[in-house]
This record gives C-alpha cells, structure tokens and sequence, in this order.
C-alpha cells in the first residue's frame, strides 16, 4: 500500500501527511480505538474523487469519507494504513428549485449553511435539523439515515433524498432516482431504486457526491411547547395519540437525566430525585394561520388531559416563558443547534445506541433500558422521537464519559453490547452500527440478508476500498 | 454577590437547578436593585411544585438542596411548574396568585422580597 502518489492528484495545501496532523484524524469522541490515517486529502471537485479511487484501487489503499466526525460511532476512524478524504472543501448549494422543492448539496454543506441558505433565498421552506452541531453535513446525515427535527413528517433523512450521485469503484459517477434519466432530480420513483445501494452502508459501496435534498414547506405561525411527564406509558400514549392527530411537526421525548445535563450537571446521579417527572416533552407545532395554530394547541393539550388528568403531566410550557426563567433552553430555540451539554463535556465522550423501532414496544424498552444503564451506574439519559406519522420512533440511549480513561471506554462497550441486544429484543434496530457492535450484527441478521448484503459489497467494492470494516463486509 | 450552592448536585432535581441557575444568574447579569433584592433575602424556604420539592436557605450563601422531612422552613410556595416558570419569566404571576395555581404561606418579609426577584427577574 503506497500513498506516495497522491501529490499527482492533490496539491500540498489538499494534503496531509505529517503524523502530527494526522492525529486529529485518528479519532471521534466515542469509545472506539483511534487509528492514525496514512494521509488525509481534501478533494475540491469530483474529478479529483474519481481519481483519488481509481489510485486507491490500484496502489491498494484504503478511502474513509469524513466531514465533520459527528457520527457517534466511529464511522470516519480510516483502517490501519487507510486515507481519510475530507469532504468539507466541497460546499455548494449546486441547484435549488423553490418550486420543485429541492437542492442539490455536495458533502460539505452543513446545517448551518443550509438554514442560511433557506432563509434567504426561500424562507417558506426548510429541511430538518439533527440535534448534532451547525457544523455538521447534512447529506452525511441523509446518506448515514440520521434523523432530524422533522422527523415526524419525513422519516429518517435518508427518505429527503431524491436522487444522489456517487463515484464508483471504478472511477465512474452515477445518478441514481429520476435524476439518471432527466434533467430535475424531483424524486426516486419510477426507476429501480439505486440510491439504496448508497444509503446507510457507511460509506462501504463509494463516494457520494452530491443529493438533491427534499424542501418542505415552512409555515409562518410555530409555537414550541415542553410538557413534564411523570410515567412512561402515559408518556408514549399520548405519544401514540397525537401521531395519529397529525397536529405536530415533531415530537420528543426526553428523560429526566437529559434536563438536568442541559442545566450544567455532566454525570448526573443514576436515580431520580422523588417526585421528580420522569421525562420532557416537546412539542413543535405550525400551520400556515394563526387561528390553525391555536386550534391545533388546543387539541393537543386535550389528549395529555385525556391520557391522565390527574397530575400525570404538567400544563404546556411555552418555549418562549422557559427560556426567560431558563435561558439554556434557548438552545431548543432555534435549529440547528448545539448541544454543547452533551458534545463539548469535560470527559469529552459521548457515546449512544441509538436504534428505530415500532412504537407499541416503544414503553417496555425505554424502562428496560434505562434499568440496564443505572445497573452499569450511567444516569439513564435517553432520547425518543416519534418518525415518519408514527410508523417507527428513534430511541437513543446517551452516556457521558471520560475519553482518556480506558475504563471508561470498557465500560460504555460494554454497556453498548447490552443495550444493542436488550433493544433488538423489543424490535429496535441499531442504526450507524458502531464496528463494536458489528460481530453481534451479523450474529443477529437474518442469514439471507447477511449474504446478500455481503454480494452487494462484492459487486459495488471488489477491491474492498471503500471505508472497509464498517459494517464488517 | 451571594454564593449560590447546590448541595448533591447531580442529585438535584429540576426545579432545584432552576432556582439555582435563575438566582446566580441574576445576581450575575441583573441590575443593581435586583442584586441588593438578592442579597437581603433571609430565612428558608421549601419550594414545591407538582410533586417536586427542594429546601432553600438564604443566609450568607443561598443553599439549595433535596428536601428534608425534618428540615424546618420558615416560608413555604407551592405551585404548578408552569406557574413557577411563569412567575419566573415574569409572567402572569398575579392571575397564578390569584387563582390558586401559585400558594404560600409563612414568613411574608421572605416571601415578599422573593416574589419581587422573580417578577424583576430578567
């Protein structure tokens, strides 16, 4: 494995290959063991991209598409020997169509940007916002099947993807949805869905170039609520209620641990305090007129009163009132956000299973897990939202830690490969499967699929170039 | 400037944190006669709302911590948390008094001069 070459392809100031700067590649925030990079490129343009593979291809090395190293799993960590390829230089807003409600963004757009974008040139619309930093790639989310803050309506972001384009094993750029055959990439039907190929394999079948990004309509009147919940089932029924309603843009729910990390407390004590409410709720709510808006206030609020009147729920806590009694509540305000509580910590560590699953097991799993992470002493900080009208809700299980400690790294393994299991067992799936949980992964998929997804590797990555490990194919 | 402290932080439960980062915060960015309102609070204090308690000691330092049985206040509020978060964003507190949503009872001087932080709370 040579990278001598690369400098054929990337000028100095596009590469790196001092190992003093290739430290800061090496790792993530999470437990996963760090691995120095045997050089980092940052490509300007897809030329260099298809380049870049057709070298990797021949010399042998391997290739970890990265952009801002949020994936909480140790996704963009390169292989022993591997290249790092930085995608942040290619940041354009390519196209954007107000009418077709798309845009065609490169990797390195991040959230910020796109909120930027949108609120000049076209304030009626808007995309969905992760709870990851402003500095973080919105199509790393889509292609990575992240999740967002308009969630409840689209589904996970890889369901915002209407076409993509992506540099193959060979060199060659393909399109995928209607994009391969037309000029507008309004959507993914009716050809076969090639965008599949690319979405949530981790970067293990090529190098996604560009997506064009659905837009959805933003409406003038919002209001964001937060109501106190004291038990989970009442919690999730109202949860299961309210989708149904189709009154809300999102709707989260947050344990008790998570409040009081938002209010300075790192590591918060594993039980609760007594008559403390177990979890938050929020609510985001929007209509395009303001009488709209307030009927649909008003009929949320009467399913909390009909699940449990009795003190089962606070009243609504408008946003605006707590975050004059709270300011860090301010960081619920506005997306993109960040969450500076849980991603710039003194331990530094921030580690998850995050997982989708049905929501009629959505209670059981949430208690079982939370009792699995205070066994192994973590405050148990979770975070559930309800996807896609209800069909499925993400449900992530949170630990704080301290990075440097290798004790602790063990610990938040172990606790992982526990809460993987536990969730499976309630139909809650792992998605971003960090490579710790991989053995466990195949253990549990359904052979054929396993095979299959196997063959696909083989097909779209015969020299096994591409981000290899991941997934573990 | 009164220290404010947080006994067993990580136990603490919300409403606790809230009072504890409303108070430092205004003592920190508020004016001059919120500081001196601040200061001259004296006594104690159990806090409760929906179900959730904490015990308040103004003396030299402002001690916040998880409710005793046998701690002895010498005033008392009890409320809706949406009450209390509107009274501390100063807002609506007369209709929440009024109405029930916000009691108390025990030490007026206390009482008084704490209802005043809050609806000068900015």
């Amino acid at each position: 494995m040579s990278v001598d070459n690369l400098s054929d392809i990337f000028t100095p100031q596009c590469l790196l290959l001092e190992p003093d700067k290739l430290a800061e590649y090496a790792d993530d925030m999470t437990e996963a063991e760090p691995q120095l990079p045997a050089a980092v490129v940052f490509p300007e343009n897809v030329e260099q991209i298809q380049q870049l593979v057709v070298m990797a291809a021949d010399k042998g090395f391997t290739l970890t598409p990265r952009i801002a190293n949020q994936n909480v799993g140790g996704l963009a960590i390169a292989s022993e020997g591997g290249v790092v390829v930085d995608l942040t230089r290619m940041n354009s807003v390519l196209d954007f169509s107000p009418t077709d409600m798309y845009a065609v963004i490169e990797p390195g757009v991040t959230q910020q940007q796109m909120k930027d974008f949108l609120d000049e040139k076209a304030p009626d619309l808007r995309i969905g916002y992760s709870l990851a930093p402003p500095d973080t790639s919105v199509l790393a989310n889509c292609i990575m099947d992240g999740l967002s803050n308009f969630s409840l309506k689209c589904g996970s972001m890889s369901e915002a993807i209407l076409g993509l384009e992506a540099v193959l094993h060979d060199g060659t750029v393909v399109k995928t949805g209607a994009w391969a055959l037309g000029p507008t990439p309004y959507g993914r039907p009716p050809l076969p869905d090639l965008t599949g190929l690319f979405v949530a394999w981790l970067g293990t079948t090529g190098i996604v170039t560009k997506i064009s990004l659905a837009l959805w309509p933003q409406h003038p009147f919002r209001r964001r609520f937060f109501v106190l919940a004291r038990e989970t089932s009442a919690a999730f029924e109202v949860v299961r209620r309210l989708v149904k309603l189709e009154l809300l843009d999102d709707l989260g729910v947050l344990s008790w641990p998570t409040g009081r990390m938002m209010l300075g407390v790192e590591q918060p004590h594993h039980e609760k305090d007594g008559g403390e409410y177990a979890y938050f709720m929020y609510l985001d709510i929007s209509s395009p007129f303001a009488e709209q808006l307030e009927f649909k206030v008003q009929k949320a609020a009467e399913v909390f009163n009909a699940v449990d009147s009795n003190g089962g729920f606070t009243s609504f806590l408008d946003l605006d009132d707590l975050v004059k009694a709270m300011p860090e509540a301010e960081k619920f305000r506005e997306f993109p956000t960040d969450l500076e509580f849980l991603t710039k910590t003194e331990g530094g560590g921030l580690s998850w299973v995050g997982t989708y699953g049905p929501l009629s097991t959505i209670d059981a799993c949430c208690d079982a897990g939370m009792a699995c992470m205070a066994k192994h002493g973590f405050a148990p900080g979770i975070v559930c939202r309800a996807m896609k009208t209800g069909h499925y809700a993400v449900l992530r299980f949170v630990e704080l830690f301290d990075v440097n400690s290798p004790e602790e790294r063990a610990r938040v393994r172990a606790l992982n490969l526990e809460l993987f299991d536990l969730c499976l067992e309630y139909g809650f799936v792992q998605y971003k499967p960090p490579m710790a949980i991989i053995p466990r992964f195949h253990e549990k998929l359904q052979p054929a699929s396993l095979k299959l997804m196997k063959q696909v590797k083989e097909f779209m990555d015969p020299g096994n170039i591409f981000n290899p490990g991941k997934l573990g194919l | 400037m009164k220290e404010v402290l947080v006994l067993e932080r990580d136990r603490i439960n919300l409403l606790g944190l809230i009072l504890a980062n409303f108070l430092t915060r205004q003592q920190a960015d508020g004016s001059a006669g919120q500081r001196k309102r601040i200061i001259g609070l004296k006594g104690t204090l159990r806090l409760m709302a929906d179900g959730m308690r904490i015990f308040v000691d103004f003396a030299d330092r402002i001690t916040i911590s998880r409710d005793r049985p046998d701690a002895k206040a010498s005033a008392s509020v009890t409320g809706e948390m949406s009450a209390l978060v509107g009274l501390m964003a100063g807002k609506g507190w007369v209709k929440a008094v009024l109405t029930g949503r916000i009691g108390f009872r025990g030490n007026l001087f206390l009482l008084l001069r704490l209802f005043l932080v809050f609806i000068f709370g900015r």
